[in-house]
């Protein structure tokens, strides 16, 4: 297990520093800060995925990251709505189309697109 | 006074130190510790509050349209696109995957439509009272895990600090009564001597009075018996003819006086 803890599993981030950053909130991004996705142009694309670290524990961080921004935004409120029931049910829905698109090319209409 | 002192001294201040043992009040001090430590780790003076704000539950989700899709999203197109350019993009693409037919008009197709609305429907419903009935519950169990127990925490230690006071305001009578107690002796001192001191004077004074009553009874015997002495001594002296002449001298007087009467 000791390899584990090197790599960094249960354990805060590098950027991590208690003093500057107060309590520990898992879905903010310690690291060094840079422009959100939805403010860079297409120019700048590239460089701004240059700037990216793509390991294995980068891409964990990462999803954890989102997936607690999403609990924090949605579900861990004082009165959340039908909204997260709402998009649990559709992201099963897109789940279940994206599943059934070889079965479903079986039924298709037409013969050529 | 006393009743007072005793009220402030007495068997009241025993009976709080035992329903409240010191060692909680040392347990307290050493959590408020910790709790100071923790808040200088945090919070001290190094604390980036402008890039890393302090987190707060927030009271409500984000906006949404058609109650799935948040408004950010639509915000962040109509910058670019206007009002209507997310709904053509959702159209778009719903009519991109019919005519690619990757959405396939098939037997199950109905489902998915009527779903949807029969989940608007229950959602328009039964929603506000569902959502009421459920804030409700949310509130109530924070009011019964959070709130009541830091009210109740609250009354407790100021229950606490009141009961404390009321020890010290106590423990500051002992002194009170401790100096009500030495003036009390001090009186009784300051009796037993002055006692002391007539008692003595008394002493003194009656042997005083002893051999002034002896000196004066001393001298009044002694000139008794000298005029004692010397009267029967003077009657001893007086011969008959003495006596004889002066009776006659006597008789010659009284003579003469009648005859002048």
């Amino acid at each position: 297990m000791d390899f584990l803890s090197k790599a960094g599993v249960g354990r805060y981030p590098a950027g991590y520093n208690a003093k500057v950053h107060g309590p520990y909130n898992p879905a903010v991004n310690y690291g060094k800060p840079d422009a959100a996705l939805s403010e860079v142009k297409l120019g700048q694309l590239g460089s701004w995925l240059s700037r990216r670290s793509f390991g294995p524990g980068a891409i964990v961080r990462a999803c954890s990251r989102g997936w607690h921004r999403y609990a924090q935004k949605w579900i861990l409120v004082k009165k959340p709505g039908v909204a997260p029931v709402a998009q649990l049910v559709g992201g099963l829905c897109f789940l279940y189309f994206l599943g059934g698109m070889k079965s479903r090319s079986y039924h298709r209409h037409a013969k050529y697109h | 006074m006393f009743s007072r002192l005793a009220l402030r001294t007495g068997a009241v201040l025993r009976q709080h130190v035992t329903k409240h043992p010191v060692i909680v009040v040392a347990a307290r001090s050493g959590s408020t510790e910790q709790w100071d430590k923790a808040n200088a780790i945090y919070y001290g003076p190094e604390r980036d509050v402008k890039n890393f704000p302090i987190t707060k539950m927030a009271e409500k989700t984000p906006n949404t349209r058609m109650g799935i899709f948040p408004e950010s999203w639509f915000k962040y197109l109509e910058e670019k696109t206007g009002v209507s350019g997310p709904y053509v993009l959702g159209t778009g693409v719903v009519l991109t995957a019919f005519s690619k037919e990757l959405l396939v008009i098939d037997h199950t197709f109905s489902e998915l439509i009527s779903f949807w609305i029969m989940f608007a429907l229950v959602a328009k419903k039964f929603g506000p009272s569902i959502g009421k009935y459920l804030d409700e519950l949310s509130e109530s169990y924070m009011k019964a895990k959070w709130h009541q127990p830091i009210e109740d925490a609250k009354v407790n230690s100021k229950e606490m600090i009141k009961q404390i006071d009321e020890g010290l305001w106590r423990e500051e009578g002992q002194t009170h009564l401790f100096e009500a107690k030495k003036e009390n002796v001090d009186l009784q001192l300051e009796a037993q001597y002055r006692e002391r001191l007539s008692e003595a004077y008394r002493a003194v004074k009656s042997r005083l009075d002893y051999q002034l009553d002896r000196q004066n009874t001393r001298i009044r015997f002694e000139q008794e018996h000298m005029v004692n002495w010397i009267v029967q001594n003077v009657i001893k002296g007086i011969t008959p003819q003495q006596e004889k002449d002066a009776i006659s001298k006597c008789i010659a007087d009284l003579k003469g006086l009648a005859a002048k009467a």
